[in-house]
């Protein structure tokens, strides 16, 4: 019996202030620019892919619902997820989405990593290739477990 | 001499279902065969490579290189008698090198809100976006339209030029690859905020300055086309580059977008008359449904209309987008649908309208002579100058129905406003369902005004509502169609009637495409006003129609044609 490749999940995430810089007036923008900071910064999830199967958007909504008990706010980007405090609720948040997706590993990176992989691309592969070294990985413990469960069960056999 | 073998072409992948020929992808040898194979296609569109004429550091129009001659590419157009156009690329686009910015140039990268360079995935190949925004680019562009100009010698009446805007349609919109918020734009755009005065810079925000400083630089590379070409310039026009742009690139990295949000793309794309270029689907057995799509929308008729314009095709009687909705400018400043997606109106339509209006802002003085029958027109006064105002009387009185948003109303147009509407026949009420309407109407006229900044106060998710009384208090005769599952997508389509149609006001077509890989069973009913009139393009769709009930069998990959007559109340 070959056992099933399970896949990964991979998460983009960037930070931002709360409140869209956009609604800002002229000089409360020219205010930030000098250094005069006009909100705290958060962090949002702009898109997780689950390799293979696409983009799991509207479950990552409802998880975060359940975890937060509130909605993720509007964003520019209708698919964006959040606000979160820190990366290490961004983290907590990811790993449990890989348990319920029965992934084998949650890839994080953010916005930075990612345009540091792409600036030295040359190709999709490359690319990917590029953001699966330099991804923070969160292995799904639940599915090392049951892996060794079933290797027991065959090894008996 | 070329010492290879010419490759033969595959499939739409040099000359594409919807027009556009890649001629540096082939030899100049050819070029007429892969035409001819496209007999029924009206158009042979030219998307000028810049980088490709660069032939060791010089522009290069076919002296060196003859696969370079775009006068040669004319010629065999006008031979096979295609309305040819050359298309000038205004904005990054995924279909050449580094987005059509020559290697010499790209240094910097576009990026997005996010601040994610911005970028497409084409087959394995990343296509970076470099900035527009960027001096050197502006530079180079201008000089690459002047020599391409001055060394096309082909007749005026052989070809029309067109300066093209490339993009990508997500959520339902088109997603500029001109719109950047990278570092080269907020250099320019920090110096463009000093240069305010004090004023404006206590008063404007940055959402709405940002949109105009962006369309003031775009203007820039336009003008560069349409002053070089003046005498054969057609117009400006949007493409829509199917399964590329930021969230299409970032699942095609990790995964692969489906089959439907392509679907839905396609079909997008023809309600906002873009242009959908389907060249980057996978060309495998998942293709058939999507060849389909662009089979039946995108004709030579929806051609004309997104080049010859608004007026020109407002009596087609061939099908064209249905668009019960109108956005509209006027000549003082132009911050396209901005506020009518703050007051929550744009996602209002999206959910309950889907795909029957067009999100593109149109001229108020292209409206003077289209047919208003069964449309809405949302203006804004602060988008309009003394002059528009009285553009706008006189649709009105002509049997417009329009919402009119006057945040923003200057003191003299506010006094003219109260007096045209001040006339005996007009008649006033008001309404108070969480924001004040003002209506006012006469015979078949009407006008609601409000104002939008009174939306603040109200919570986002009652804005919903709102809108959905006012546009039920006009009237207006439709139904919308909508799969839950989201596997069985639809598009709506409207022509005039023919003389044998005089019964009915409006011939509707309503095409449904079940883009899953499962059986589908969809049934709706009718609404009073519409009367199914035939079935066709009926490919593995089984149609039972009891009294109202319409029932329908879809197999996997199939699709299906409604046309109904309306009748108006």
């Amino acid at each position: 019996m070959s056992d099933r490749k399970l896949s990964n999940l991979y998460l983009l995430y960037y930070t931002a202030s709360e409140q869209s810089g956009d609604d800002s007036f002229v000089f409360q923008h020219l205010s930030k620019e000098e250094g005069i900071p006009i909100g705290k910064l958060f962090f949002w999830i702009k898109g997780i892919w689950e390799e293979n199967v696409g983009e799991v958007s509207s479950l990552s909504k409802e998880l975060y619902y359940e975890l937060m008990g509130l909605h993720s706010l509007e964003q520019d980007d209708d698919l964006a997820v959040g606000p979160f405090q820190n990366i290490e609720e961004i983290r907590r948040f990811a790993y449990i989405l890989c348990q319920q997706l029965n992934c084998s590993t949650v890839k994080l990176f953010s916005v930075d990593d990612f345009n540091e992989c792409f600036r030295l691309s040359t190709s999709k592969s490359d690319l990917l290739s590029k953001l699966n070294e330099c991804a923070d990985d969160l292995e799904n413990l639940d599915v090392q477990k049951s892996k060794s469960f079933f290797n027991k069960i065959l090894s008996r056999n | 001499m070329s010492l290879t073998t010419p490759e033969k072409f595959s499939q739409n992948d040099i000359y594409t279902e919807e027009g556009l020929f890649f001629y540096w992808k082939t030899t100049r040898v050819l070029w007429d065969e892969i035409i001819s194979t496209n007999m029924f296609q009206k158009y042979l569109i030219i998307p000028v490579n810049w980088t490709s004429h660069l032939v060791a550091g010089e522009l290069d129009f076919g002296k060196k290189r003859k696969e370079l001659s775009l006068d040669a590419l004319i010629e065999i157009g006008n031979n096979h008698g295609k309305t040819v156009i050359l298309l000038f690329s205004i904005s990054p686009n995924p279909i050449q090198t580094n987005g059509g910015v020559p290697s010499s140039l790209a240094y910097n990268y576009s990026m997005s809100k996010n601040g994610l360079n911005s970028f497409s995935i084409v087959g394995d190949e990343l296509v970076k976006f470099y900035s527009f925004f960027d001096t050197q680019v502006y530079r180079g562009f201008s000089e690459f339209i002047r020599k391409t100009a001055k060394a096309i010698k082909s007749s005026e009446d052989s070809y029309r030029v067109v300066t093209g805007e490339f993009g990508s349609i997500d959520g339902g919109e088109f997603n500029s690859f001109f719109d950047d918020y990278g570092n080269c734009f907020k250099k320019s755009f920090a110096q463009y905020l000093t240069s305010l005065d004090e004023r404006d810079k206590k008063v404007k925000k940055i959402g709405a300055l940002k949109s105009t400083f962006s369309a003031f630089v775009k203007s820039l590379y336009f003008k560069e086309v349409h002053r070089q070409f003046s005498s054969v310039f057609l117009c400006h026009q949007m493409i829509g580059v199917i399964n590329t742009g930021e969230r299409s690139g970032l699942t095609n990295t990790f995964s692969k977008v489906s089959n439907i949000s392509l679907g839905n793309q396609i079909i997008d794309s023809y309600a906002n008359e873009i242009i959908p270029l389907t060249w980057n689907i996978e060309k495998n057995g998942r293709y058939e449904i999507f060849s389909t799509q662009v089979k039946q929308l995108i004709n030579s008729t929806y051609l004309d209309r997104c080049f010859d314009g608004f007026s020109d095709t407002e009596d087609s009687i061939d099908f064209l987008p249905l668009s019960l909705f109108t956005f509209v400018k006027g000549n003082k400043i132009d911050d396209g649908i901005f506020d009518w997606r703050k007051v929550g109106l744009l996602s209002f339509l999206k959910n309950d309208y889907e795909r029957c209006f067009n999100t593109k802002v149109v001229n108020l003085e292209r409206l003077r002579d289209a047919a208003l029958t069964n449309k809405i027109i949302f203006v804004s006064a602060k988008n309009l100058n003394q002059r528009d105002f009285f553009v706008l009387k006189e649709i009105f009185v002509s049997g417009a129905q329009i919402i009119f948003d006057i945040s923003g109303i200057s003191s003299d147009d506010e006094i003219f406003l109260k007096q045209f509407l001040a006339e005996r026949e007009i008649k006033k009420e008001v309404v108070n369902i969480g924001i004040i309407f003002s209506i006012f109407s006469t015979g078949n006229s009407a006008m609601i005004i409000f104002d939008s900044s009174d939306f603040e106060r109200i919570e986002e998710n009652k804005s919903a509502k709102i809108w959905s009384k006012v546009i039920k208090s006009f009237s207006m005769n439709h139904f919308s169609f909508k799969d839950n599952d989201g596997g069985v997508i639809s598009c709506w389509r409207s022509r005039s009637t023919k003389p044998s149609e005089m019964d009915f006001s409006e011939i509707r077509r309503l095409s449904l495409y079940n883009i899953s890989d499962y059986k589908k069973e969809i049934s709706f009913k009718m609404i009073e006003g519409f009367y199914l009139l035939k079935s066709i393009d009926q490919q593995n769709v089984a149609l039972e129609k009891e009294g109202e009930m319409i029932k329908m069998r879809f197999s996997p990959k199939s699709s299906i044609s409604l046309d109904f007559g309306i009748i108006y109340e």
